[in-house]
């Protein structure tokens, strides 16, 4: 009885907790309307579509290693589409999204592929991880499928023999990452206050994506700019510590760390380098997944003076149109409706811009292809003929992709860093371009046009 | 059927004379040679901070084993879920550590530490025994009054508590100011694992009670999937910052707009790492990150109270006695049921330890991806010290730390981490296949 | 048996130790079989052009569900009838992967000589996992197999041909694999005191020299390979090719899909025969005691090792099929969690029971392909209502794990024998009805 009695009572108090979990209301803030509607330059619509429905596919793994860059990404998707719909859809065609989780696991990938793919109207698929794109690429060639992939491997770009296939990355490949930063620091190392010349150490999480960047191509065009190589040393996410790897490569002599990783990696280093009163010795640097907010949010003020690509304009360029709208959809659909604004805090990131503004990519790439064949003759084989002539600043400028040439990655980008700066008496993290807009070097394996 | 021989604090004469061997080797590599030193590529300076990072990585792993190991003692279960345990855990410590916690979640878990208290002081079980002797029933009304104690002491405990956690950040600010997190996530966590260790053992565990041990094992497995989900379902994939050893959490205010500003909080900056002052020895300070020193001396802590535990007290004895033979440790009327019901709730109360000292590592978070995988990689310390040594789990810890950290300077890190350990691990096992420290089991037909 | 028709009675052992035991039973079999064959023709790749009942992700689906299969059977014969746990069946299932690539992409074979190649190779690296069983035993043994779990990925991410160049590795190893491979010949031709005829020996000695040979080439061109590090592989599809007659690509689902189902009853007949031999009972004997076992005469070392191999073996088939009909490997595919997921898949379908490996992992595929995606967006609508303070997105990486780790518990309390026992079950009731009361 007074077991019965107990339990329930146990059982009525979580019951009574639950219903108390969160109690803070979202609070709503005042904000100055932006603009919602594109200002930027599109393709006008030869035909009106109004009535039809577009599907965008999208899959990847929201479960597995990178799920905190996909729920983002997700997100992103939902309120570009939101948008999309709002200012007139493709051709007034209303854009609904549909899209599957992998957790990681390559058979998913494979299933929602020969699911999705044989549907009449997946003209194209929006792809996340490099290794489904690897997976995917001949199938999506057979099939003439398009692929955009959120971040491709020149594998998957380009294949074993070099051979430009139907995917199309829009984010830099990582060796050009560092091509392209080793040309900055050649230039610009003095500004950095640091002792002797520049000396350059890997220190990237274990495994492919980690150890994607460090290639013979970009090592050898990083010494041909004079930046000097210390080794590469790899750490798993989990690593208690990467004191020990950190130090291998300044004991090498390296003054640059430069890491091929993302949210905790990169704070990981930034805070050993502080804790190990290397501050002022070296610079942390890294591919563009450095300058994101996951990374400012875990390891705070250490992150403060990173360097990294930014090959998009950033959340904090308030006077871009395209940000403008993005900013807007974001307090809207999500700080709105957020617990805290830390939860919505954590959306504003990377993932979400890209996703974003992908869609406005997508759909320029549409409207292109049904003002070329029709309504009635699209196909993928069509949309993969706009995008191999494709050059577009998606939403004013977000990023911008220039697939001409069989290039089939984003090849323009700028060096940015993170900055705490003090505006109206309050700290503020920023993410700063140090650069304007420039090309990458072409060092693919295979074929690269810039390789040494 | 077991044979243990004679001990000296858990060791046997040949663990000790292996565990001498061991430290022998680690001097010699360290201060024996100071003109070799060069000769394996790094400063003697940097040979010897090396193997000391590795000892403090490998108090992590001593501290992710201790959890395993007690589990193993007292039931004979490896536990897979352990990785899980330590998420949890974690998870549970950050969401009291961020913030204040809501009326729901604090008097959650007061209720829980509450009723705990409550089953510990005041409740038996006996008393619903219809048919009692004259003695028996003087008994029931005994225990009929600790009933009522029981209750003031659970009642007392549970708003105790609530008052902790809701108000350590204003009103108790002269004992303690920003570091109230830190307490207020400490409270939390160890009643939720406790919990956490208690429901897995009732739920699961003890339904299987007599099973064979691989089904046992599997169970501990599926559980490690379950929580995998729970927690997903709950705290979702983001990685939380667990910024304990920075010198403040900064408020900031972010800016999302021209002039428009919302609150936000981030890690401050981390603190620089414990430094030895070893410049006239070695030519340079020794330094230590922070908190991986505080893992150590967890691990340490846990190691003595553990040591102490099952050696000295009766409830220590009890347990080894029932991993050794349930059925007569029944029948001899030790309660087993509530044995391991103590020895999941230590484990996971260890983990949860683990967890947290993982995540407060700078930059690194809270989060599925950093902290579960963490467990895998300790057994091989579990097993080079030997599944049921509370000493092995500490050397094996603190030697797969060793040989990881000196074979990923030394060598390359992908050897380091993925290879030498489990190397090691096969060496040993070949060469004493129950670990350093395990009790050698004699068959017997 | 438990149960049998009534009116069937066995007068010979044959009878007793048949698969099919009657006209009924072969009429099943042949069904089933049938349907099966006949699945993919149901697709628009199929007969039905567009208005097909199926679809061709189906059959996608179910021909990784075959080679999912294969592989869980291995384990089955190693957890199931050995009583061995392996925690490092992925990494088998990713040797007989990359070697099968390497054998067809670079050394050139053709892929039906590549499949039993690529198996034979991961049964010898599961014996060198298995070789510590010597020494250890029960739960430290299935820590060994972690160990490969670790160490196998990290010898083919960091692989480099040159650490096989050499005289040593291009001549002296594969001397003496050759050397090897014909002693062991001899040993077995020599020792066993069996009945045994001339021919039989003289094909025991050229099995171990041709073993012996192919393994030692193989070393010999270890030199040449390029494993594609942390990034992964492409595979070629398999091919069909006689000259003047045929000239297939075997890329689609379709083709693919024959290929694992053949391979599967295969393979899946093959040990049902195995276990039943004297082989298999000698390794249920190890599996239930081992000193008795050894009391027998069962060297139980050596059936340890045989459970190891034949384990090994199964993985291979799988990872070589499944390198082939992904055409793509990459080191991610083969991970820790992959290998608990086969255990689970295991003990859901039915340790130790035939039909097991198939339930389990039709199961598991069922529940991750076809139930799953139904109750999401239900939940997604549902939960905010039903508990306040989640997320709904956070159902994504939550369902699984909670789905499976669930039932995994359930039938660990409830029916540890898993499916396949209570198929057996439902099977006797139907064959002793009207005799039987649930």
């Amino acid at each position: 009885m007074k077991k019965a009695l107990l339990i329930s009572l146990v059982i009525a108090l979580l019951g009574f907790s639950s219903s108390f979990a969160y109690e803070d209301s979202p609070q709503t803030r005042s904000m100055p309307q932006q603009a919602d509607s594109v200002t930027w330059e599109v393709t006008e619509c030869e035909e009106d579509l109004t009535g039809e429905t577009i599907t965008f596919y999208h899959f990847g793994d929201l479960s597995g290693t990178f799920a905190f860059i996909s729920q983002p990404l997700v997100a992103g998707f939902t309120d570009g589409a939101e948008f999309l719909n709002e200012t007139g859809g493709v051709c007034g065609a209303t854009v609904v999204q549909e899209f599957r989780d992998t957790g990681g696991s390559q058979d998913q990938a494979q299933a929602f592929w020969d699911e999705l793919s044989v549907r009449d109207d997946a003209y194209s698929i929006f792809l996340y991880a490099s290794a489904d794109g690897e997976l995917l690429r001949e199938q999506a060639l057979e099939q003439e499928t398009v692929i955009f992939i959120a971040a491709g491997s020149e594998l998957a770009l380009y294949g074993e023999d070099g051979t430009p296939g139907n995917m199309y990355a829009i984010i830099p490949l990582y060796a050009d990452q560092l091509g392209g930063f080793c040309d900055y620091i050649a230039e610009n190392w003095a500004s950095f206050g640091i002792e002797g010349d520049p000396v350059m150490g890997h220190v990237s999480w274990l495994g492919a994506f980690g150890q994607s960047t460090n290639t013979e191509a970009a090592r050898a065009y990083c010494e041909a700019a004079r930046v000097g190589y210390a080794g590469a040393e790899y750490y798993l996410p989990i690593s208690p510590n990467v004191s020990t790897q950190v130090q291998a490569v300044v004991d090498n002599g390296a003054n640059i760390l430069f890491t091929t990783s993302l949210a905790s990696g990169p704070a990981q280093i930034a805070g050993t380098v502080e804790t190990e009163g290397l501050g002022d010795e070296v610079l942390v640097s890294g591919v563009n997944w450095v300058l994101d907010t996951s990374v400012i949010g875990l390891g705070g003020a250490a992150t403060n003076g990173m360097v990294g690509l930014l090959p998009y304009t950033w959340w904090d360029e308030f006077e871009h149109p395209g940000v403008q709208v993005i900013a807007e959809k974001w307090r809207v659909n999500r700080l709105e409706t957020a617990a805290t604004p830390t939860d919505a805090l954590a959306v504003r990131n990377i993932a979400y811009l890209v996703s974003f503004a992908s869609l406005d990519m997508w759909r320029e790439a549409m409207v292109r292809t049904i003002n070329a064949v029709g309504w009635e003759n699209l196909s993928g084989a069509a949309l993969d003929a706009t995008m191999q002539e494709f050059s577009y600043e998606p939403m004013g400028g977000i990023f911008r992709v220039d697939y001409t040439e069989g290039n089939r990655s984003v090849s323009s980008a700028r060096i940015g860093s993170i900055q705490f700066i003090e505006l109206d008496g309050n700290i503020t993290p920023t993410i700063q371009p140090l650069t304007d807009w420039f090309d990458l070097p072409d060092l693919r394996t295979v074929g690269g046009a810039d390789v040494p | 059927m077991t044979s243990t021989r004679a001990t000296i604090l858990g060791l046997s004469p040949q663990g000790l004379q292996l565990v001498l061997l061991a430290i022998g080797l680690l001097l010699a590599a360290g201060w024996l040679g100071q003109d070799d030193c060069s000769a394996s590529g790094t400063s003697c300076f940097g040979l010897v901070q090396l193997t000391l990072n590795g000892v403090l990585v490998g108090g992590v792993y001593a501290l992710v084993a201790l959890g395993i190991v007690v589990v193993n003692k007292a039931s004979g279960v490896f536990n897979f879920a352990h990785g899980y345990l330590m998420l949890a855990g974690a998870l549970i410590f950050w969401q009291a550590y961020s913030a204040t916690p809501s009326l729901g979640f604090a008097a959650l878990l007061a209720g829980m530490a509450g009723f705990m208290a409550f089953t510990m002081l005041g409740y038996n079980p006996n008393t619903e025994d219809k048919r009692l002797s004259r003695l028996g029933r003087l008994r029931q009304q005994a225990t009929h009054r600790r009933f009522w104690v029981g209750v003031g002491m659970g009642l007392g405990v549970a708003l105790l508590l609530f008052w902790l956690l809701r108000n350590l950040e204003s009103d108790v600010q002269f004992i303690i100011t920003w570091r109230a997190g830190i307490l207020r996530g400490a409270i939390s966590a160890v009643i939720g694992s406790t919990v956490i260790g208690l429901v897995v053992e009732r739920f699961a565990i003890r339904p299987l009670l007599g099973k064979p041990l691989l089904t046992l094992v599997m169970m501990t497995l599926a559980v490690g999937l379950l929580i995998q989900g729970i927690t997903a379902l709950i705290w979702g994939t983001q990685q939380n910052p667990l910024p304990i050893f920075t010198s403040e959490t900064m408020t900031i205010r972010q800016q999302i707009a021209p002039g428009v500003f919302v609150d936000n909080t981030l890690p401050g900056e981390p603190l620089p790492n414990y430094t030895l002052p070893t410049r006239d020895l070695l030519g340079e300070d020794l330094s230590f990150t922070r908190n991986l020193v505080w893992g150590f001396g967890i691990a340490l802590l846990g190691f003595v109270g553990f040591v102490a535990f099952f050696q000295l007290t009766p409830l220590g004895l009890a347990m080894r006695a029932a991993a050794e033979n349930q059925m007569l440790a029944q029948s001899v009327g030790l309660r087993v049921r509530t044995l391991l019901a103590v020895a999941w709730a230590i484990a996971a109360v260890m983990a949860m330890a683990a967890g947290v000292i993982q995540g407060t590592g700078a930059g690194v978070g809270v989060s599925a991806i950093v902290i579960p995988p963490l467990a895998f990689r300790a057994f091989p310390a579990v097993l080079l010290g030997g599944l049921e040594s509370i000493t092995g789990a500490l050397v094996g810890g603190i030697l797969i730390g060793v040989v990881e950290v000196l074979a990923t300077g030394l060598i390359d890190s992908a050897t380091g981490q993925e290879f030498a350990p489990f190397a090691v691990l096969m060496v040993v096992l070949l060469i004493r296949p129950d670990g350093l420290f395990g009790e050698r089991r004699v068959e017997r037909v | 048996m438990l149960g049998r028709p009534s009116g069937i009675f066995n007068v010979r052992y044959e009878q007793d130790s048949a698969l099919y035991r009657t006209r009924v039973d072969w009429g099943w079999g042949l069904f089933v079989l049938g349907v099966l064959l006949a699945l993919p023709l149901l697709t628009r790749q199929g007969l039905f052009g567009n208005d097909a009942p199926l679809s061709v992700a189906l059959i996608g689906i179910l021909t990784r569900a075959w080679i999912t299969i294969i592989a869980v059977t291995g384990l089955n014969l190693l957890l199931g009838y050995t009583g061995q746990v392996s925690l490092g069946h992925a990494a088998f299932i990713m040797v007989g992967a990359y070697t099968s690539q390497a054998l067809v992409d670079q050394l050139g074979l053709s892929f039906w000589l590549a499949l039993p190649l690529a198996a034979l190779l991961t049964g010898l690296v599961g014996v060198l996992f298995g070789l510590p069983a010597l020494r250890v035993r029960g739960f430290y043994l299935a820590m060994t197999t972690l160990a490969a779990q670790f160490m196998i990925p990290w010898f083919i991410t960091t692989y480099q041909g040159s650490w096989f160049e050499g005289l040593l590795w291009e001549r002296a190893v594969p001397a003496l694999c050759i050397l090897g491979g014909l002693a062991l010949g001899l040993r077995q031709a020599t020792q066993q005191t069996a009945n045994r005829g001339t021919l039989a020996r003289a094909m025991q000695i050229s099995l171990g020299v041709v073993a012996g040979v192919l393994l030692g080439l193989f070393i010999s061109q270890l030199h040449r390979l390029d494993l594609g590090g942390a990034t992964g592989k492409t595979v070629s599809p398999p091919t069909i090719n006689l000259p003047g007659l045929v000239d297939w690509r075997l890329n689609t689902n379709l083709s693919m899909y024959y290929v694992a189902l053949v391979s599967l009853i295969i393979m899946a007949g093959a040990a049902r025969n195995l276990v039943r031999s004297h082989i298999g009972r000698a390794l249920i004997s190890v599996r239930d005691n081992e000193l008795a076992a050894e009391q027998l005469g069962i060297n139980v070392f050596r059936y340890k090792l045989l459970a190891f191999f034949l384990a090994a073996v199964y993985a291979g088939v799988a990872g070589s099929l499944q390198a082939h009909s992904a055409q793509s490997i990459s080191p991610s595919a083969f991970d820790l969690e992959r290998s608990i997921l086969l255990v689970g898949m295991l003990i859901i379908g039915g340790v130790g029971f035939p039909l097991g490996p198939s339930f389990g992992v039709l199961f598991f595929v069922s529940m991750n392909d076809l139930i799953i995606p139904q109750v999401r967006p239900w939940l997604r609508d549902q939960l905010p209502n039903l508990v306040t303070f989640v997320d709904p997105a956070n159902l994504d990486p939550a369902l699984l794990p909670m789905l499976f780790g669930a039932t995994l518990i359930l039938f660990l309390i409830f029916e540890p024998r898993g499916l396949a026992y209570r198929w057996l079950l439902l099977q006797v009731a139907w064959r002793l009805r009207p005799f039987i009361r649930s």
